[in-house]
Formats: C-alpha cells, sequence, structure tokens
C-alpha cells in the first residue's frame, strides 16, 4: 500500500527537481577572443619621453658600450 | 633594434644578494617590496643553485595582455613599463606573471593594493626623464642616461647580465663553451667523490 502512495511522489519530486535544475548548465561552448590583444597597440596613457630618447643609434651605443663592463674582467 | 633582456647564470651565482640590495638602493624601494629576489633550488644541499629573478621585460607580455586597463607599454627595445596614473592594483598582472614580478605596496581591508610596482629596467615610466615625479614613482631612469640597470652592474661574479639579447647570448654562449672544455680538475666531485653527485 506504502509503495503505491510513494511512487507518485517520487515521481513528482522527480519531475520538481528536473524542473528546478533546467537551464542550470554551464555552455561548454566558449569563445576565445584572442585578436583583442594587440601588443602596444593598447596603451593610451602619456607617451614615455624615454621612447624618442630611444630611437638615437648614439644611446644604443653607448649602452651597449656600457655592457662591456659586465663581461669577465 | 636592441632587445634587452636579463639572464642570470646559476652556476655563478652565489647568492648574496647584492643585486636585490643595488635595486632597493637605486630605486629607493619601499619596504615591503622586492623588484628583484634572488631564488635558491635544493638550498642547503650540495649543488644548490640560485637566481636572481625580476620582471624579464617579456616579448609578448602576458601582463599587459591581461590588464584590464592598458597600462603597460614596451619600449622600442622591449622594456616592458607600466603607468601607475593608469594602473587600478586589479592583480590580474600579478596572476597572469610566470616570474611573480608584479608587487603591491599594501595590503588593506577588502583586499585593497595599492599600484602596482615592478622592475622598470631601471628605466623609469612615463613621467619626463629622471625627474621628481618620475624617481618617487618608478624609481631610477638609468637607460635615459646611456646606463644599464643598477643590479646587473653591480653583480660581483658577473652572473647576472643585462643588456641587449644577442651580446648577452653571446657572451653566455662562451661561457658555456668555456665550461665545458674546463679538465674536472676541482669541484665537489673531484673533493669529495661521485657520491654527492654535486658537480
Amino acid at each position: 500500500m506504502i509503495r503505491w502512495l510513494l511512487r507518485p511522489a517520487l515521481l513528482v519530486l522527480v519531475l520538481l527537481l528536473a524542473g528546478g535544475l533546467a537551464g542550470c548548465y554551464e555552455s561548454s561552448d566558449v569563445t576565445l577572443n584572442m585578436a583583442r590583444h594587440e601588443k602596444g597597440d593598447t596603451y593610451k596613457g602619456k607617451t614615455d619621453p624615454l621612447m624618442a630618447k630611444l630611437e638615437d643609434a648614439d644611446l644604443q651605443d653607448e649602452l651597449n658600450a656600457r655592457f662591456e663592463n659586465q663581461t669577465d674582467r | 633594434m636592441a632587445r634587452m633582456k636579463f639572464l642570470c647564470d646559476a652556476e655563478r651565482c652565489i647568492e648574496c644578494n647584492g643585486c636585490v640590495t643595488a635595486c632597493k638602493n637605486e630605486n629607493e624601494v619601499p619596504w615591503g617590496i622586492n623588484r628583484r629576489r634572488v631564488m635558491t633550488l635544493n638550498d642547503g644541499q650540495p649543488g644548490e643553485k640560485s637566481i636572481s629573478v625580476a620582471c624579464m621585460h617579456c616579448t609578448d607580455a602576458p601582463c599587459a595582455a591581461v590588464c584590464p586597463t592598458d597600462c603597460f607599454y614596451t619600449t622600442v627595445n622591449g622594456i616592458v613599463l607600466h603607468n601607475k596614473d593608469t594602473c587600478i592594483g586589479c592583480g590580474y598582472c600579478f596572476y597572469a606573471c610566470p616570474f611573480g614580478a608584479p608587487q603591491y605596496p599594501q595590503e588593506e581591508a577588502f583586499g585593497a593594493r595599492g599600484k602596482m610596482d615592478k622592475c622598470t629596467f631601471c628605466a623609469g615610466g612615463p613621467e619626463e626623464d629622471n625627474s621628481e615625479a618620475e624617481f618617487t614613482k618608478y624609481g631610477s631612469n638609468r637607460i635615459a642616461e646611456g646606463k644599464l640597470p643598477a643590479c646587473a652592474e653591480m653583480c660581483a661574479t658577473k652572473a647576472l647580465l643585462a643588456g641587449d639579447g644577442d651580446m648577452v647570448a653571446d657572451i653566455y654562449r662562451k661561457r658555456v663553451l668555456k665550461r665545458a672544455g674546463r679538465p674536472q680538475t676541482w669541484g665537489w666531485g673531484r673533493a669529495y667523490g661521485a657520491g654527492l653527485g654535486a658537480e
């Protein structure tokens, strides 16, 4: 007798659970927009005055000459 | 155009922390921030190796890729710098960086951080070169003066090299070749036998 009563109750419980969880899933279709980041193009702050100085070949030569101090004695 | 790079020769680093001290002194880095650290692998065991780590000025820097305010920029010779006026201290760059380079000056309630601070290759920031404002925010600008980073220039054993990547690689290659040809007349293996396996 009890088994016959429990069967519809179980059915209702399963239906409620299924209805409650409907839509509760995470889509696995993730779109990675890797093209968004373009190196060096995104910075919008003020320009570093050093950028212009580094274009100067003399400064680069000076830095390279300085590097000689790091070689073995 | 040169690409500025750091390289630490693990065979030469003696963990003296001279580079850390030089960096702190040169840039007046505040207490609690280490732009450069010396890491030791297998510490206390024979054959331990130390390397000096800071921002590696990546060619395609992940910190710049994840920054929501795009506060990073790269100079023509590959030095990765950032603008503290734009930084919001979100910490994304800290999670993205494989070297743990980004540092934050304070930890307050609710996880609030200050502006991010990191190694600038002694190239300052977007303020006027060698100005008071630049020094306060970013530290010294040695590159503008034709000098290389203080950490590398102060390294007593020449383990830490900083400069044009090609020149750095050339020096390291010569060292490796020289080591390979060295007769095994000294060292841990010779002194204590092969049991220690420290060579």
